[in-house]
């Protein structure tokens, strides 16, 4: 065959000869291996069923007293077996605080970590195991339920996560695996400068702020070091904007936190237990809408490696996901103004019930 | 023990889709990370992500285009790598196998035309090569890749179209072998 008429052929042909041209496959035992593996996870995540509330109960106050007594991987081993598909599976929605956060952090948690075939592929998870921490907290934030406990407890579990990410890079190093190492390293960078954000406010010094990947680097036990706690007079948003240094690290970190905003946002509004009225609420998925956009066109930019658009874009995708988290509160002091006038008589709340939207439109335009 | 069935159902059905679609969901990763050992994990996350839609209650009616969709927002959820990825010393430096059929003779001229179709693919701009190989490697048809990028049809099908009128200026004129 001629290349000349290779294209005029019929696509099948086409498709033969790229297919030919570009053949790739996993060999007999990496195929046969990861089988295993999925088959295990199918059973080890069963799809959900309805949870009675009872046996939800037991067993968390089993589990309590066992963590209590045991190292983490002994109680993941032993509960793995214990707990059952359908408790692992009802806890994987838990926030700190819920009965059931205990198995979903040290367990399905736990034992998908040893599902992690490799140094990268471990690290890669307790990266998303500190999203889900960030995502925790956003939640936590826009229900008005984050205090100083919850923000500890999510803490200490960010820096276990970012420790044995940690300890990934290090083993990575010693098998000469630069690229991964740093790629880790970047991921820490990241994560960090997100909690940053989400967990711990933001430092009235922004600009002293911004750890880079390379002072992340250098101790093994950084995560523990950087930690920076919460100074609430600024905007979240501002700090990372200002703390961006341009870096890998600092624009995936803007994009972690805007992510983790986001996806709190989306559940937090979908669970419909939120008080919002319907203009917040329209306006809070408005902001969304919006902040998933800008996330989206940052990726793009990222994955043509256009760096600076990506900040910029994933800037926008913060604050547009931030701004829902104001919405919702301003929402709730409202309604909190809303029921004390409830209080004072009956008027007043029938003058609300006629005026509800009109007022949340007035407050609106005035922000 | 309605659940039971469904969990069995579930687990049949997934292990069908990992069997069919497992080594080219395997492929398709490595030629946009380029890297083995990482598209190995990356191919077992989309899997298990798949199988966490189903358990929350997703219903996957068509897996080919979803487990597609999944990696390819992998890909740019986990994984942006920047660097651009070249087929030929991919395929070539970690030893894949090529298409061997036929005497020796044959065979180093057919191998000489997939390097010379790697190469061109090689050398397609990224805007037409990721659609490009979804349609022609991955066979997927437009409306799917259009899913998967998120791309309108219109643009996927003209992207194909100038694609491959790419690929094939790229590749010259007439070849002095005949395959």
């Amino acid at each position: 065959m001629k290349f000349s008429n290779f294209f005029k052929q019929h696509d099948q042909d086409i498709a033969a000869k790229m297919q030919a041209a570009t053949k790739i496959a996993m060999n007999d035992a990496e195929r046969a291996n990861m089988r295993v593996h999925l088959s295990e996870y199918t059973k080890m995540r069963p799809i959900r069923a309805a949870e009675p509330a009872g046996s939800v109960r037991v067993v968390y106050y089993s589990v309590s007293t066992f963590f209590a007594r045991h190292s983490m991987p002994v109680v993941a081993a032993v509960l793995v077996l214990a707990v059952g598909g359908s408790t692992a599976a009802a806890a994987e929605s838990a926030l700190p605080g819920e009965l059931l956060y205990s198995i979903k952090v040290h367990v399905t948690e736990e034992v998908r970590s040893t599902l992690a075939t490799s140094p990268k592929a471990k690290a890669d998870w307790e990266m998303s195991r500190a999203e889900r921490r960030l995502e925790e907290a956003a939640i936590l934030a826009l229900s008005g339920k984050l205090d100083d406990e919850t923000r500890a407890e999510l803490n200490t579990n960010l820096d276990a996560h970012m420790r044995s990410a940690g300890e990934s890079r290090e083993q990575l190093k010693d098998e000469d695996d630069f690229d991964d190492a740093s790629e880790i390293e970047t991921n820490i960078g990241a994560v960090l400068l997100a909690r940053q954000n989400i967990l711990d406010g933001v430092r009235k010094d922004a600009s002293s702020a911004a750890p880079t990947a390379t002072s992340i680097a250098a101790t093994s036990d950084a995560a523990s070091t950087m930690s920076l706690r919460a100074v609430p007079e600024v905007r979240p948003q501002m700090q990372i904007k200002k703390g961006s240094d341009g870096s890998e690290a600092a624009v995936r970190g803007q994009r972690t936190a805007a992510k983790a905003r986001i996806e709190a946002a989306k559940k937090f509004l979908d669970r419909g237990q939120n008080n919002l009225t319907a203009t917040t609420s329209a306006r809070a998925r408005e902001q969304l809408k919006n902040a998933t956009e800008a996330l989206s066109s940052g990726d793009t930019d990222a994955t043509r490696g256009d760096r600076a658009e990506a900040s910029l874009h994933f800037d926008s995708a913060l604050e547009a996901a931030t701004e829902i988290e104001t919405l919702v509160s301003d929402s709730n002091d409202s309604n909190d103004d809303s029921d004390d006038n409830d209080e004072d008589g009956a008027r007043d709340g029938d003058k609300r019930d006629d005026g509800s939207i009109e007022v949340d439109i007035v407050r609106d335009l005035l922000e | 023990m309605e659940n039971t069935s469904q969990q069995e159902e579930g687990e049949k059905a997934f292990l069908v889709a990992y069997d069919q679609f497992g080594d080219a969901i395997f492929r398709f990763l490595t030629m946009k990370i380029a890297d083995r050992e990482i598209a190995r994990d990356l191919t077992q996350e989309t899997f298990t992500r798949a199988w966490d839609y189903c358990r929350e209650g997703g219903v996957i009616r068509e897996w080919k285009p979803f487990l597609y969709r999944t990696a390819y927002n992998l890909v740019v959820d986990v994984y942006r790598k920047k660097k651009s990825v070249s087929l030929d010393s991919l395929i070539d430096d970690e030893g894949f196998a090529v298409s061997d059929d036929g005497a020796d003779k044959r065979q180093t001229i057919v191998r000489a035309e997939m390097t010379r179709v790697r190469k061109g693919i090689d050398r397609l701009d990224s805007t037409y090569r990721d659609i490009i190989l979804l349609r022609y490697i991955e066979d997927l048809p437009p409306k799917d890749i259009a899913r998967i990028t998120g791309l309108s049809e219109n643009v996927v099908s003209v992207r194909i179209h100038r694609g491959v009128q790419k690929l094939r200026e790229i590749l010259g004129p007439d070849e002095k072998t005949n395959l």
